[in-house]
């Protein structure tokens, strides 16, 4: 059943005003992108009374066939639907910062037809969803199929898995003094800042800021709280 | 140092390190290891759930790195929206024992904020994905019995 609603002012809980809408569409919105229903029409019967704020929001369900998706906004009490396309879906994860929406939008569509540019979006809307590892997947793949794109090589440079670059670095002396002074002193210094350098306390303070004010040259010096 | 069962070396640096809470008050503790990034030393905790180096902004501030040359990101920490810029930098695991390590890793740089109450956040955090991922490492929860609260993480790349 393909759920139809037409322009409707709401003026009570949507489950009395529709309730089979509801039960339709709950069903719907939950095995098709793990939103439930409780979500949904709480989150609409919570603003009720308040038509005075400006409020929008979007709504992506699914028919039956689950491939053409229907975007339900929702502006102060008025609702109406309309085609969404996969890249809605997208910047609805990315605003309500949901991973599980994002995979699910992301696997509808074609990447190996995608521009450049949608590559970059994807990775950002990815990021802005909390699907990171998906935005690295997606820089990664564009900076390959794009090699003479800057900002795709931009994207794959910084989130690209960790890469080695030096090993065999010989053993540092100030990292054990530093340790062996932190455990002799934990119990004395116990929530003050500390500044260190081999093992030897040069300042002492509440605050990180006021520990670093006191140092003209930060290298070799570990700053550290003490707890 | 640690090796496999046919002779082949798993982890060449170990370095002790303190377990306690982030915060005073605190009742999870934590396990914290040394890191220099740049040339600034730092006590960092490990978050095998987590994802990247989330950097204090005392490191940022230090490794002066251009917010457009980033990726805007943002984190929510204890409560706290944090807006910043994803970066690629070099992280140095040091050995106290044996050999360090060092990797080009994702760091999350927050923006400066003299608004943001930095003392809930006072440590570096290392993520799993992003940075930890292709590291060895292997704990050992109690070295000395007079000091239950110290350990030693063994630490080497992968092949």
């Amino acid at each position: 059943m393909t759920v139809e609603i037409k322009k409707q002012r709401i003026d009570h809980r949507l489950g009395k005003k529709f309730p089979n809408l509801r039960n339709v569409t709950s069903i719907k919105v939950e095995e098709a992108i793990g939103l439930s229903s409780t979500d949904v029409f709480e989150g609409i019967t919570a603003n009720a009374g308040k038509d005075d704020l400006p409020y929008r929001w979007y709504v992506p369900l699914f028919n039956n066939t689950g491939k053409q998706l229907i975007q339900w906004e929702i502006v102060g009490f008025q609702t109406e639907h309309h085609q969404l396309d996969e890249w809605d879906l997208l910047a609805y994860a990315a605003l309500e910062r949901d991973q599980k929406v994002f995979v699910e939008g992301k696997r509808l569509i074609n990447w190996e037809r995608q521009p450049a540019r949608n590559y970059i979006k994807g990775v950002r809307l990815a990021l802005d969803s909390g699907a990171d590892l998906i935005a690295r997947e997606l820089a990664m793949d564009g900076a390959s199929r794009y090699p003479d794109n800057e900002d795709l090589q931009k994207l794959a440079h910084i989130l690209a898995p960790p890469r080695l670059v030096e090993s065999n670095i010989p053993a540092k002396p100030s990292v054990k003094s530093n340790n062996d002074w932190l455990f002799a002193n934990t119990q004395n210094y116990r929530g003050k800042w500390v500044a260190l350098r081999s093992g030897e306390l040069l300042h002492i303070g509440d605050t990180v800021e006021e520990v670093r004010a006191q140092i003209k040259n930060i290298e070799g010096v570990l700053i550290t709280l003490v707890v | 140092m640690l090796l496999y069962q046919n002779g082949e070396t798993f982890a060449l640096g170990s370095s002790r390190y303190p377990l306690h809470p982030t915060i005073n008050g605190e009742q999870i503790n934590r396990i914290f290891i040394p890191i220099i990034v740049g040339n600034l030393e730092a006590r960092a905790y490990l978050d095998t759930g987590g994802i990247f180096l989330i950097c204090h902004p005392t490191i940022s501030t230090e490794l002066k790195l251009n917010p457009r040359e980033g990726i805007p990101y943002t984190i929510n920490f204890r409560g706290n929206k944090i807006d910043g810029n994803l970066h690629s930098i070099d992280l140095e695991i040091p050995a106290e024992d044996g050999e360090g390590i060092k990797f080009k890793v994702t760091a999350f740089i927050p923006d400066e904020n003299p608004n943001m109450d930095w003392s809930k956040f006072p440590f570096p955090i290392l993520g799993y994905h992003g940075c930890l991922e292709f590291i060895r490492f292997a704990i050992d929860p109690r070295i000395q019995e007079e000091q239950p609260s110290v350990g030693r993480i063994y630490f080497g790349c992968t092949t």
